[in-house]
């Protein structure tokens, strides 16, 4: 079980770049990597991509309580299809995993799937409120890798401060969502011409650097580390530069949309944009991608947020916030950022999987002799559509949908076991 | 020339020949208003829903009778009466009503996008009466149309806009259409009712009401939203009335021969002063006119501009 020899890949790793390799996998682990021979027998990947599979910082799957949205089955089948093997999960569920048995729900339903890595983070603080701070202790105990309470943030400084120190002495990750509510509240996209012009409710941009800002000082003062999830400005971005020379011991994340759309997709209304953090300027993408190949940003997190289509399909200040990313995670980064020369494939690599596994403190993601055998088969060649038959999340709310993108992930393979494969 | 447009959503997406064409229909469908029997039979046999999701007076009549006099078919139905309040959705809503078959529908409502919305999953043809902060379209081109009345080119104008421009879907179908016309155009308004960005509009702003009402030779009030007030945009009605009202005493300060406007439903004692829109300047019931002639106009125009028969 669990064995089986790839041969000519093109190992892809966030370092360098080897052609015309044969990965023999036994017993969940790669065995060896060798120059191709054509004695080798097994699975021809053609020179296609063979890259370490992918870790998600940031995903929601719904489950429990939005079953209709998405749940761990449809959502772990869609993240296989992007080439995830390893997710995190968001506590805002109705109700939050703000509990030890709630965390002990997802890893059953976990091992239920079998195929994937679920790590739930648990709420910072009860029903997310930014009152009293969870039981974290025992919620690690049970299965969380860390905490958070996305999607608001922890609003009162004092309770994040106090969660952030209690979390300081485990080793897990703390990933805060930012944004000043006060000046968010009631906003559908960011301020600028474009929300003037449809009447949109702006957003000042500077909410999130205030509450990074915030945030950072809270981290610096505890010398605790912290991680920023999905940045959206270049000014989040330098503020997050400013603190990393002072050694504070930041990370942050950004989404593939926000590295590639800008405001003016508005114009049309298309609540499939409508996403927190808004879409900002076209300097803003730019500084974003800089931060990506200078190293300031850790990783690439999709921020999975599935929404049905009816829910979606109304008045755009009706629309829910978010849309779903792990099926186009990959191809619209090849498309747009690698096949235009803007960020390195191997950076990628990075930023999708080898970081993200650091940050998790799981195996490490490098295709190399003697790792688990977690990894993907990427087609660099091929033209996806992206339709309902090729998305396998329940919900379709991507601005993708109906469009086509380059690459295509063929095989994902977990623990030496192939989990998904493009018929 | 030839119209081919299906919907009118908004005065951004038209050109200024497409706004002419529309207005020199609206002259010829005034002198029908003239008339003693004010009926052409254009629409005949066709069907228009009035569908308002906003309460509104002027607007629903002024469709509603110009829907009449070109001989069409038409219900109105608002939120009220509507299975909105049930949760059903917009577009539910919307699909099935033209399931009962319908050419045309005139919406209002509270959110930017929404006729564009429904036009895109409508067959029948769209005009939007107001959405959001967005465009009031329809507004707008009844506006260019007294204002031509009185002074044949727009570009030769200078034009004030006072109030709350920021929340104005009416300030910002005006600007378009000024923009087009490039008409000279000021804005005055406290900072914070007042759009941060408006780089793309050739404009000027004025905070200083003394100052912009000089000179201009239309002076158009937006109706100021006394619900704004909780918004904490401006700190009482009274320093509003103070700093930006059309005071009597600003009355008697404008050029001689400018004309005051107002979209309506005016605030008298707020936005002006109760007396002034009663003022020989003041050309807001002729607005109200033209409102109709103008709906005709587009109604006409996108029914294909041709008569049924």
């Amino acid at each position: 079980m669990n064995n089986m020899t790839l041969i000519n890949c093109t190992i892809v790793n966030h370092d360098k770049i080897e052609k015309n390799k044969d990965i023999v996998i036994k017993d969940g682990m790669i065995d060896s990597i060798k120059n191709h021979s054509s004695n080798t027998k097994g699975i021809d990947i053609c020179g296609m991509y063979v890259l370490p599979s992918l870790v998600d910082l940031h995903s929601h799957l719904r489950e429990p309580g939005e079953e209709f949205k998405e749940d761990i089955f449809s959502g772990s089948t869609a993240a296989l299809a992007g080439g995830f093997t390893s997710i995190v999960v968001m506590p805002n569920t109705q109700p939050p995993l703000d509990n030890p048995q709630s965390i002990l729900y997802i890893k059953k339903r976990e091992s239920e799937f079998k195929n994937i890595e679920i790590f739930p983070l648990g709420a910072l603080t009860k029903k997310m409120e930014s009152i009293e701070i969870t039981e974290m202790y025992d919620m690690l105990r049970a299965g969380a890798k860390g905490f958070s309470d996305d999607g608001k943030g922890t609003s009162n400084p004092r309770v994040f401060l106090n969660g952030l120190r209690y979390a300081s002495r485990f080793n897990c990750l703390v990933s805060i969502h930012c944004e000043e509510n006060y000046l968010s509240e009631g906003g559908q996209i960011n301020e600028s011409d474009i929300s003037i012009k449809t009447g949109l409710q702006g957003i000042p941009f500077i909410e999130e650097d205030i509450a990074i800002y915030r945030n950072l000082r809270i981290a610096e003062y505890l010398k605790t580390s912290l991680h920023i999830a999905h940045i959206s400005t270049a000014d989040s971005l330098n503020l997050i530069k400013d603190f990393k020379k002072k050694k504070v011991k930041v990370t942050c994340e950004v989404t593939p949309h926000h590295l590639m759309f800008d405001e003016t997709v508005h114009a049309a209304y298309n609540t499939n944009y409508k996403i927190k953090p808004s879409i900002k300027s076209r300097s803003d993408v730019n500084t974003l991608i800089e931060g990506v190949n200078s190293g300031i940003i850790d990783a690439i997190a999709t921020d999975h947020a599935p929404h049905q289509i009816y829910e979606k399909e109304v008045e755009f200040i009706c629309a829910p916030f978010g849309i779903i990313g792990f099926e186009t995670a990959l191809p619209s980064l090849f498309t747009n950022l690698v096949k235009t020369n803007k960020i390195d494939i191997k950076m990628i690599v990075k930023l999708l999987s080898y970081n993200p596994g650091k940050l998790l403190f799981i195996d490490e993601r490098i295709v190399k002799e003697g790792n688990r055998a977690n990894l993907l088969v990427f087609n660099p060649e091929k033209e996806v559509l992206i339709d309902r038959k090729f998305l396998k999340s329940r919900s379709i709310n991507t601005p993708f949908f109906s469009k086509k993108l380059y690459g295509s992930v063929e095989m994902t393979i977990f623990r030496g076991k192939i989990v998904y494969k493009v018929k | 020339m030839n119209w081919s447009r299906r919907h009118l959503l908004s005065i951004e997406e038209l050109s200024k020949e497409e706004i002419e064409h529309i207005l020199d229909n609206a002259f010829s469908f005034k002198e029908v208003l003239k008339r003693s029997i004010k009926k052409v039979p254009a629409l005949r046999g066709k069907t228009v829903v009035n569908l308002f999701f906003e309460p509104s007076t002027r607007t629903l009549i002024s469709f509603s009778l110009a829907e009449k006099h070109l001989s069409a078919d038409s219900i109105n139905v608002s939120t009220k009466s509507s299975s909105v309040m049930k949760g059903e959705t917009l577009l539910d809503t919307a699909k099935n009503i033209e399931s009962m078959k319908t050419d045309m529908v005139v919406v209002r409502h509270n959110s930017e996008g929404a006729a564009k919305f429904l036009a895109e999953h409508l067959n029948s043809n769209v005009i939007n009466a107001g959405d959001g902060t967005h465009e009031h379209p329809t507004q707008a081109l009844l506006d260019f149309m007294t204002i031509k009345e009185i002074y044949k080119d727009l570009k030769k104008l200078k034009v004030l806009i006072l109030g709350d421009i920021l929340h104005s879907r009416v300030a910002r179908s005006l600007l378009w259409g000024f923009m087009k016309y490039k008409t000279d155009v000021t804005l005055c308004a406290p900072p914070t009712l007042m759009p941060l960005y408006l780089n793309d509009f050739n404009i000027k702003i004025e905070y200083d009401i003394d100052k912009a009402i000089k000179n201009k030779d239309v002076i158009y009030i937006l109706r100021m939203q006394l619900e704004r007030q909780e918004t904490g945009l401006f700190p009482s009605l009274r320093e509003y009335i103070k700093d930006f009202s059309l005071t009597y005493e600003r009355f008697l300060m404008i050029k001689n021969r400018s004309i005051i406007m107002h979209p309506g439903p005016i605030n008298r004692g707020v936005e002006l002063d109760g007396t002034v829109a009663d003022s020989e300047k003041s050309v807001i019931l002729e607005q109200v006119t033209n409102g109709v002639a103008t709906r005709m106009a587009i109604l006409y125009l996108l029914n294909g501009g041709r008569n049924n028969e």
